[in-house]
């Protein structure tokens, strides 16, 4: 059943991201955060193929995230605004509705050469994805 | 249906060109599960070159947003090289727009399936692709196939006049000879033998249709059956 499964916790109990073994409560909502239908519907229902998705990609999105504020840092708007486009299809496929739309903001941004939004957004990429590895690593316990 | 349903045998290869992980692997996955042998790269210039090789997949999923060679100018770069094989290219991309729909198509690709996708669509898609390659191949192969029988034909053709030669002149010493002349039953044998030939190059120059039979491991064609 999903509803047992911790990696698929989504689907069931939404109070689930203020339970005790949080380190906070979540800034975003969690349903923005983590829809697990989203990769579960495009893997025809794999949870183990699921669960080995996404530890593949709580390994590699921090490194995908230190080169988007790499770009940021360095004032490159386009690279920044292609690395968010890059990040915004793994969201995507995962089901992060919020980091969507922060990556499709931040790649906007880079298309315009505004890299006074790419400066301000970075914080808020930051958090969601700190919230949405806690949501997924406590769904992997 | 999976890539084996549609075969009937061995698995057909595809290539996917993703430079996201996640999104790569999510790709891999679903085209695993529907029986494809995946061939993945993370970049155009690495897809360029697994499409170069023996026996390289014929059909190709591009993303078209890729550092370096994107999905657009990789699709270009395939199409300048004039492959005699089918190459089937499915775009990814989450460019909506007509205008962009159109680059793409425009650019080489036979499909395009916009991001996020639908599992279902874009297995849709990609039997599409592969029914065409399977029909593209089969018709490669009556091509050759008529070209070896026009061939074997035209040899056969050739073959007949003297095979006609050495019957007939068999035939006129064997009507000058004794039985029980000691050279009666080799002039015998050369008659029947070219007789032989000659039945066998006309079945051949008859022969329309593919027809196979079993030989050691291998098969052979069945002229009888395929002459007739």
């Amino acid at each position: 059943m999903l509803k047992e499964n911790p990696l698929f916790v989504g689907l069931g109990d939404c109070s689930y991201g203020i339970k005790e073994n949080m380190v906070k409560p979540l800034d975003t909502p969690k349903y923005e955060l983590y829809d697990a239908h989203t990769l579960l519907n495009q893997l025809m229902g794999d949870e183990v193929l699921a669960g080995t998705i996404i530890n593949v990609f709580l390994d590699d999105m921090p490194h995908q995230i230190d080169l988007l504020k790499e770009f940021v840092d360095q004032g490159k708007p386009e690279q920044a605004g292609a690395q968010a486009h890059k990040i915004k299809g793994a969201m995507a496929n995962i089901g992060s509705p919020a980091l969507q739309k922060t990556t499709h903001a931040m790649e906007k941004a880079g298309r315009a050469n505004d890299i006074a939004t790419l400066i301000q957004l970075v914080p808020t990429l930051e958090r969601q994805f700190i919230e949405l590895r806690q949501i997924l690593e406590r769904g992997q316990d | 249906m999976t890539g084996d349903e549609l075969s009937g045998h061995c698995p057909m290869k595809i290539l996917i060109a993703e430079d996201d992980l996640t999104s790569r692997n999510v790709l891999e996955a679903i085209l695993t599960k529907w029986k494809y042998k995946v061939i993945s790269t993370c970049d155009g210039k690495e897809a360029f070159d697994a499409l170069q090789v023996k026996n390289a997949p014929q059909l190709a999923i591009l993303d078209w947003e890729m550092p370096g060679m994107n999905g657009l100018d990789l699709c270009l770069k395939l199409r300048e090289q004039q492959r005699r094989d089918l190459l089937y290219i499915i775009l990814l991309t989450s460019r909506g727009e007509s205008e962009d729909i159109i680059k793409g198509l425009e650019a080489g690709a036979n499909d395009y399936v916009a991001k996020p996708y639908n599992h279902a669509i874009l297995q849709a898609r990609v039997n599409a692709g592969r029914r065409m390659v399977m029909l593209q191949n089969e018709m490669h192969k009556r091509e050759k196939l008529q070209g070896v029988l026009e061939m074997a034909g035209a040899v056969c053709h050739e073959l007949n006049q003297p095979v006609h030669c050495v019957s007939g002149f068999s035939e006129i010493l064997l009507m000058d000879l004794d039985p029980n002349d000691p050279n009666y039953d080799t002039v015998k044998n050369i008659k029947e033998n070219s007789d032989r030939i000659g039945d066998l190059t006309r079945k051949i120059m008859n022969i329309t249709r593919y027809y196979s039979k079993p030989y050691l491991k291998s098969k052979i064609i069945d002229i009888d059956q395929a002459s007739q």
